[in-house]
């Protein structure tokens, strides 16, 4: 371990330009010398270049900046109390606790998720997915992923979580906890109960006193303020459906199939010598399924003469998900070359 | 005596006020937060304004002074990172162009990014984005080279860590055929 962190510092540094020219020869020896240590870097390097997104204030404030610049700037300072010695012993006192406080704050940090006025989608350390429906909050503190994943809900929020047998996922509400696998359900703690709703999975939900579930797919348990669990089949099929409405990643997923599907293909000839096209259609969206992606491919001919076709999938690719094509030409005769390959379009599924 | 000085303050304020909100933003993600830490920093040259060296640019010392406000901020006060309409509509990407498939995983990658510790964070953007030496970075925070050159390789390791599912080999050759194409184009 000791040695990849070396590996780590090596690529951040050669990424950011601060190698000197010998350094950087030795760079590229090192990374011929393993596959892993290029596949390392590959992945390091797309990292790096696609780190480009800058969040920045909505609108320019600036004058409204320095009315308020003014107004600390000409501010009376406070009278000199530190003579007093009441004073000087109680800022005595509350620097000590100040400080301990502190202390505690360096030992773990809490993140704060919260969902303003539309739904917001969360990515998080274990690559888990939580919706939060409008004014839900999540929290969660930064040792997250080393044991248990624990995480404390306010509202309601859908989570779709990653598997992983050794260490539980476990949402807390105010009056339930439920402990996961892996899985995708919702919970709801918008009345003074919380309902817990299984899209797919096993879950198992207790409330505050002894009681306790295992929910599959299609189940449902309440749990009341006083921590007693019930249990039944899911009566409302959209429980889920806040997602889909008032999101603005759902909304722009919508609009542009074109920014979440991706396609990896192989082009080869047959034994036959038919060229072969085989690939691969990524939906890399959080929410929307897509239906008749078209899919554009353009290669060049024996004498380089270009030339295009286009394959419509009718099947759906859910998000996250991947779809299989394959196409043949008749074309025994040419020599061939793909030249590109691109998603034309795509609608959003139903 | 205080009218002119007055004058040339505010100038001052008004030329960097928007541009270091933006920057102590991007780091700090919560605009109440970045607005009173950009006022911390007028207020403290203000106060240092007799003080300052002749030599030392302006926009310098603001940026350096808002990058060790803003980490002392970062690391003090519980992270809260909001997603709503207006955030998200303010992201931007310098990288005019819609790449196939991109935009995704650029969003993932600045959540994870957002996920840093304060200091890692605040290296890592430094580098990044605003393009410091690691010397200069040590520099404005106060830090030693050795601790730069850490935290760099602690934030690939997580940030690859966090995207290790969306790096996956066929994901990566698409990039680097786009990539190859781009490069191509752009000869």
């Amino acid at each position: 371990m000791e040695t990849e962190n070396k590996d780590w510092n090596r690529i951040s540094a050669y990424l950011s330009g601060q190698l000197t020219d010998q350094e950087k020869n030795d760079f590229h020896s090192w990374i011929d010398s393993a596959d892993y240590n290029q596949q390392m870097f590959r992945e390091a390097r797309a990292l790096w270049n696609h780190s480009t997104i800058r969040h920045s204030m909505p609108q320019d404030e600036t004058e409204q900046g320095w009315a308020d610049f003014i107004s600390k700037r000409d501010e009376k300072p406070a009278v000199n109390l530190w003579t007093t010695p009441w004073l000087r012993i109680a800022a005595s006192i509350t620097l000590l606790v100040g400080l301990l406080y502190i202390v505690n704050m360096f030992r773990h940090q809490s993140i704060e998720l919260v969902a303003g006025n539309t739904v917001g989608t969360f990515y998080l350390p274990d690559s888990s997915v939580a919706w939060l429906n409008t004014g839900a909050k999540l929290r969660y503190s930064d040792n997250f992923n080393s044991g248990v994943r624990e995480v404390t809900l306010e509202g309601e929020g859908f989570f779709k979580v990653k598997p992983n047998k050794e260490k539980p996922f476990i949402v807390s509400s105010e009056n339930a906890s439920i402990r996961v696998l892996g899985t995708s359900f919702n919970v709801s703690t918008k009345s003074e109960n919380t309902v817990v709703s299984v899209a797919e999975g096993i879950v198992s939900v207790h409330g505050d006193g002894k009681d306790s579930v295992i929910l599959v797919e299609g189940d449902e348990a309440v749990v009341t303020r006083e921590g007693s669990v019930s249990q039944g089949k899911i009566t409302d099929p959209g429980f889920s459906s806040w997602r889909l409405q008032n999101n603005p990643v759902a909304t722009r997923e919508r609009d542009h199939p074109e920014l979440y599907l991706s396609s990896t293909a192989e082009w080869k000839k047959n034994l036959v010598n038919m060229s072969v096209i085989e690939g691969v259609i990524h939906n890399t969206s959080s929410l929307v399924t897509f239906e008749k992606v078209v899919i554009k491919v353009t290669y060049l001919k024996t004498r380089g003469e270009q030339d295009v076709f286009r394959i419509t999938m009718e099947e759906k690719v859910g998000p996250g998900q991947q779809v299989n094509y394959q196409k043949r030409l008749l074309d025994i005769l040419t020599m061939t070359k793909l030249e590109k390959v691109e998603i034309e379009s795509a609608v959003a599924a139903d | 005596m205080q009218e002119p000085e007055n004058r040339d303050f505010e100038k001052i304020f008004k030329e960097h006020y928007k541009s270091l909100c933006d920057f102590a933003y991007n780091l700090l993600q919560d605009r109440d937060l970045a607005k009173d830490t950009v006022q911390e920093v007028f207020l403290k040259l203000w106060k240092n304004r007799d003080n300052l060296e002749m030599g030392t640019s302006i926009r310098s010392y603001l940026f350096k002074a808002t990058s060790h406000t803003a980490l002392n901020h970062l690391r003090f006060s519980k992270k809260i990172i909001r997603m709503d309409e207006e955030g998200f509509n303010a992201m931007s990407s310098p990288s005019g162009t819609e790449e196939i498939g991109f935009k995704e995983l650029e969003l993932k990658i600045r959540a994870s990014i957002d996920r840093l510790p304060p200091k890692c964070k605040v290296i890592y953007l430094l580098s990044r984005h605003e393009g410091l030496k690691y010397q200069e970075i040590a520099d404005t925070l106060d830090i030693s080279l050795k601790t730069v050159e850490n935290q760099m390789g602690i934030a690939l390791e997580k940030l690859r860590n966090d995207l290790k599912p969306f790096l996956t080999p066929e994901f990566l050759s698409v990039m680097i055929f786009i990539g190859y194409l781009i490069y191509t184009y752009l000869k």
